[in-house]
């Protein structure tokens, strides 16, 4: 559910990162704002707890300039990983644009990924979404770590509709901004094609 | 379904509601005035918000909002029409338009709660208006859509240059 | 244990609105409400078409009555009557009570007499809120 402003020809978008606790949600958002010139980006806002898990979001705003005469903006949240802030990631996910789902590839966090997705199309559809409608990008997290799921396998478990996916090590920034482009990417070619005669 | 919709301004509507709010504004006495989406996108502001973070303030209004209506459903009703959050200096009035768009007023002690109430109550008669006009359009049909068809392709070559390490 | 209704001491908001109800229905008002701090409504009784338009302008009015006190002008402004053309009053009238700022506000058809219930009224409130 895009913003649309004719008038003062502005688009936004909400793009959500979304996956199990201690995924690396925060982690993408953290390297995404340290890299980006601040005049391209706003603040990092973080509702978190004293120990820095996130309680309700993270939110980066991103300026992309203006495309065809559109100032384009989007907004990136991320949900709490939690189990028990479900509540609150529900509503995370009003007016969502499109999906960036983190993977933690460590083995022993293979049923909170496939968790996490589960609860994700169930809150989506709370909230009068269906996931086949929105565009999503798959992130396999933590591939420096040790004992690791290989990808093939991640592609079984999670990856059901072959979206575009990526390896990453988010705390070094690796495959951070191959997730952000392709999910940015694929948001505006979906409203693009909303919108287009 | 309605909910699946982006919201779409187009300059009439967005004449109206700018007129709207700038004069809620100066009836209210107030500071700022801010239309968000409830997705916590920001639509329009007034007043002087060169010392704040307008983007992040929407955000966290429409979570706020958001959160609220959350804690309403647990009680057993739909949502809390208004919000009030009383500062010692300054104060935030919410409520929802339409219930798809909620209007954020910031005021000091120069006005007063029921000042406040008073003219937001008529200002959402009239956003009521403008909006419920609005997706009635956006529901019914699909002619004005004005996005260049190579809209996406230009901005692919943007995202290309703008997010990189 | 139970308590008749005649012995259950009524809360206050009840008492006040016990207040403007006697007030209103003894100088036949059409509308009558108290307007507290922050310029909130606390009771109001009687119809409700005007209640917004009473409450705007009792919000309106207060600061310069409030002005005019505290300038010690050796005038207490307790009240703003205003006669509409189609002979109806707006009466506004101010007062304290531990400190804090109110206004009543009625509407009546012009003819009726209005400042000895309305000052019943006050003094019955100043009680109730001191």
């Amino acid at each position: 559910m895009s913003l649309i402003n004719y008038a003062n020809k502005e688009i936004n978008c909400k793009i959500v990162y979304y996956g199990c606790g201690l995924c690396g949600k925060t982690t993408n958002l953290l390297y995404i704002h340290k890299k980006i010139a601040a005049e391209y980006r706003g603040k990092l806002v973080s509702l978190a707890t004293e120990t820095d898990r996130t309680l309700f979001f993270d939110f980066l705003p991103l300026d992309l300039g203006s495309i065809q005469g559109f100032t384009t903006r989007f907004h990136l949240y991320t949900v709490p990983g939690q189990v028990h802030y479900d509540a609150s990631r529900k509503l995370i996910l009003k007016g969502v644009d499109g999906l960036v789902f983190v993977v933690d590839s460590q083995v022993e966090r293979t049923e909170d990924n496939i968790e996490s997705l589960e609860n994700l199309k169930v809150n989506l559809r709370s909230q009068g979404y269906e996931l086949d409608n929105l565009p999503m990008v798959v992130q396999y997290n933590k591939r420096d770590l040790p004992n690791i799921v290989p990808v093939e396998e991640l592609e079984r478990q999670i990856n059901h509709r072959g979206d575009p996916s990526f390896e990453s090590i988010a705390t070094e920034g690796v495959g951070v901004f191959d997730t952000l482009r392709a999910v940015s990417k694929l948001v505006l070619a979906s409203i693009s094609q909303r919108q287009s005669i | 379904m309605q909910h699946e919709q982006s919201v779409e301004l187009f300059e009439e509507d967005y004449q109206i509601i700018n007129r709207v709010l700038s004069r809620l504004l100066t009836e209210a006495n107030a500071r700022i005035v801010l239309l968000v989406d409830r997705s916590g996108q920001l639509i329009s502001s007034h007043g002087d918000t060169s010392n704040m973070d307008s983007t992040a303030f929407a955000s966290l209004s429409a979570g706020n909002f958001a959160a609220t209506s959350a804690l309403a459903k647990i009680l057993g009703q739909d949502e809390f029409s208004v919000l009030f959050h009383q500062g010692e200096k300054e104060s935030i009035h919410i409520s929802v338009v339409q219930s798809r768009v909620i209007l954020v007023i910031v005021f000091d002690n120069r006005t007063s709660l029921g000042l406040v109430r008073l003219r937001v109550k008529k200002a959402l008669e009239e956003l009521s208006t403008v909006f419920e006009n609005i997706f009635a359009k956006l529901g019914a049909s699909s002619e004005r859509k004005s996005l260049d068809s190579s809209f996406a392709s230009v901005a692919e070559s943007e995202i290309d240059n703008l997010f990189k390490d | 244990m139970a308590q008749t209704a005649q012995t259950a001491k009524p809360s206050l908001a009840e008492a006040i609105e016990n207040v403007l109800a006697q007030a209103a229905e003894g100088a036949g008002f059409d509308e009558l409400l108290l307007i507290g701090e922050e310029g909130l409504v606390i009771a109001a009784t009687g119809g409700t078409e005007y209640t917004d338009l009473l409450n705007l302008v009792s919000i309106q009015l207060q600061p310069p009555i409030i002005e005019l006190r505290r300038d010690s002008w050796g005038v207490d402004l307790d009240e703003v009557v205003t006669t509409t053309q189609d002979k109806r009053r707006f009466c506004f009238r101010f007062f304290q009570a531990a400190g804090v700022d109110y206004v009543i506000a009625a509407l009546f058809p012009k003819k009726k007499a209005y400042r000895r219930a309305t000052n019943r009224a006050i003094r019955r409130l100043q009680k109730l809120l001191s």
